[in-house]
């Protein structure tokens, strides 16, 4: 877990860190991993996508239902404007990890 | 002047049934209860003002047992109109603008919800010190956690503020709290409780289940929640309603796997209390046999990974644009960047960027695919053992309730605390903890009886045997 790496991470999860919990979180994200990496499973076949361990198999019928109200959802919003969610402008970066 | 409440909730029910208290009655006993332990115990993130006051009315002949009962539910479920926060600073004030299906079952029964209870942030957490609002403490011993996530729930309950509560369970939320704080905690069959309302840590983990003071209180209450619902796809057509009387189950006849090797992993009062517990279950005619499962410490490393990888995704919605706190950067990804700083707490921060890492390009199979594989051989394992007994007993955990701040800046040993209930987790199979007896310092202790799918009668009847065999409540 090298700083490269957690500041690769930080970017993917939309984390911004400072520099002292960057420290720490290394630390805990190095101890974390070499928990982990105790799984020793070969990578053969594939996996069960499901977490049913039952013949009760729910086959919900995918039918569009109607949503909440629009007042509704946007009661909870942190800020809106004409009936809309207000985001913050989306401007382009450079740089791979953006 | 109030009455003291009733002690359990079938004692409540058959009170409100005979007339001997009313609805309203319970209502005061249980908040002048709240009133004298709230703010020592730190459980509640809202309680029921006076307006929200119980009718002064008689129950009617035709009510279900749940009618006038006083519950809590956890941080996570939605209430209508009501602070659902999740134990974040993200969610801080948040109130949903309608009712978990769990909460409109519990309504449309007659029970009543009194309150909210703190948890860990986002259900991360076995201590309840991850708690934006500070942590919840345990009713035995206030220098002690409660457990976690649904520490709150459980100490509540515990001390008396409310009949039963509804928690989450995604490797033993709902358990091992109810082992610290000496109450009966079910977590169902994966799909068996509908989790529309839920707020979502780890999809193919996440559970709703019930904590109450006895078998047969938890036992009601799952059966009122449980059941098909079209809003939740992972949802199950398997109605709980009905379900026989634990009390009336006899467990003479039925089979307990035992997993070998437990000892080295339990402190010694633990190992004690468990040794008492199978000679209890052997007098009443269970036959206990020797069962191998997986090494614990490996589903629990499969579990942080599976976990971890859905929570990172679960948590991405939480960017300060639609719901929940935001803090305004000078563009989109400025603000995303400063809401979840400020937002999320360390241990969450800790498990996105874990489940992040796990799932990113040059990691993902040497992690992610290999924890999922990890996982089939788990539930190979346990479907193996249920196809011989009826259930397995563990501990549910290795210790009793830990002093607060004991683990706080070593992650690892606080995981190691689930080590006994993630396995039923990744299996998806329903686990009860019942309450045993107590170790050198008075602190509860419990066993952990997983069961097959669908099959919690079985649980509760071996778990109503538990409790009657020890005599004096935990």
């Amino acid at each position: 877990m090298d700083p490269d790496l957690l500041r690769r991470l930080e970017s993917l999860t939309g984390l911004a860190c400072d520099d002292g919990e960057r420290v720490a979180l290394a630390r805990d994200l190095r101890e974390m991993v070499r928990f982990v990496e105790r799984l020793d499973v070969p990578l053969d076949g594939d996996a069960d996508a499901q977490s049913h361990e039952t013949d009760v198999v729910p086959t919900r019928e995918d039918v569009p239902q109607p949503s909440l109200p629009p007042a509704d959802a946007l009661s909870a919003a942190p800020a809106v404007a004409d009936g809309c969610f207000l985001t913050p402008p989306v401007r382009p970066r450079g740089g791979d990890d953006d | 002047m109030t009455e003291p409440a009733p002690g359990t909730l079938l004692e409540a029910a058959r009170a409100l049934r005979t007339g001997s208290v009313t609805a309203a009655g319970l209502d005061r006993a249980l908040r002048v209860a709240a009133d004298t332990r709230a703010a020592d115990l730190g459980c509640f993130t809202w309680r029921a003002g006076d307006d929200d006051a119980a009718p002064d009315t008689a129950c009617p002949a035709e009510a279900h047992p749940l009618w006038g009962i006083g519950g809590l539910v956890k941080d996570n479920i939605c209430v209508r109109g009501r602070p659902t926060g999740c134990g974040s600073r993200m969610l801080a004030g948040w109130r949903p603008p309608y009712d978990a299906t769990v909460v409109e079952r519990l309504v449309d029964r007659g029970a009543r919800i009194l309150g909210g209870t703190v948890m860990d942030e986002f259900g991360m957490g076995s201590s309840t010190e991850h708690a934006a609002g500070g942590p919840a403490r345990n009713p035995h011993d206030t220098t002690r956690v409660p457990g976690g996530s649904s520490g709150g729930a459980a100490a509540a309950v515990a001390a008396g503020l409310a009949y039963f509560a509804l928690g989450s369970d995604t490797g033993g939320s709902v358990r091992q709290p109810a082992h610290c704080c000496g109450v009966v905690g079910l977590r169902p069959t994966y799909g068996r409780v509908s989790r529309f309302g839920l707020v979502a840590f780890a999809s193919s983990l996440d559970q709703i289940g019930p904590l109450a003071r006895t078998v047969a209180d938890c036992a009601l209450v799952f059966s009122a929640v449980a059941g098909h619902d079209p809003r939740d796809a992972t949802s199950l057509d398997a109605p709980a309603e009905g379900m026989p009387d634990p009390a009336a189950g006899d467990p003479a006849g039925l089979t307990v796997g035992v997993p070998r090797g437990l000892v080295d992993r339990v402190d010694a009062d633990t190992a004690a209390d468990f040794e008492t517990t199978q000679a209890r279950l052997r007098d009443l005619g269970v036959t206990l046999v020797d069962v191998a499962l997986p090494d614990p410490e490996a589903m629990l490393a499969a579990y942080y990974v599976i976990a971890t990888a859905e929570a990172s995704t679960n948590l991405a919605r939480f960017d300060g644009a639609c719901y929940g706190a935001r803090l305004p950067g000078d563009d989109y990804l400025e603000t995303v960047g400063r809401t979840r700083a400020a937002g999320f707490g360390r241990e969450v921060k800790r498990r996105i960027l874990l489940g992040t890492f796990v799932l990113s390009e040059g990691y993902r199979e040497a992690y992610y695919d290999r924890a999922r594989r990890a996982r089939d051989r788990i539930r190979g394992a346990y479907h193996r053992v249920l196809a011989d007994c009826d259930a397995i007993a563990t501990p549910t955990a290795p210790t009793a309730a830990f002093p607060l701040g004991a683990r706080l800046d070593d992650p690892l040993s606080m995981y190691r605390g689930d080590v006994f209930t993630v396995g039923p987790s990744l299996a998806g199979l329903p686990a009860l903890s019942v309450p045993t007896g107590r170790d050198r310092d008075g602190l509860p202790l419990s066993v952990q009886l997983t069961g097959r799918p669908l099959d919690e009668g079985t649980l509760f009847t071996l778990g109503a045997a538990v409790e009657r065999g020890r005599g004096d409540p935990a």
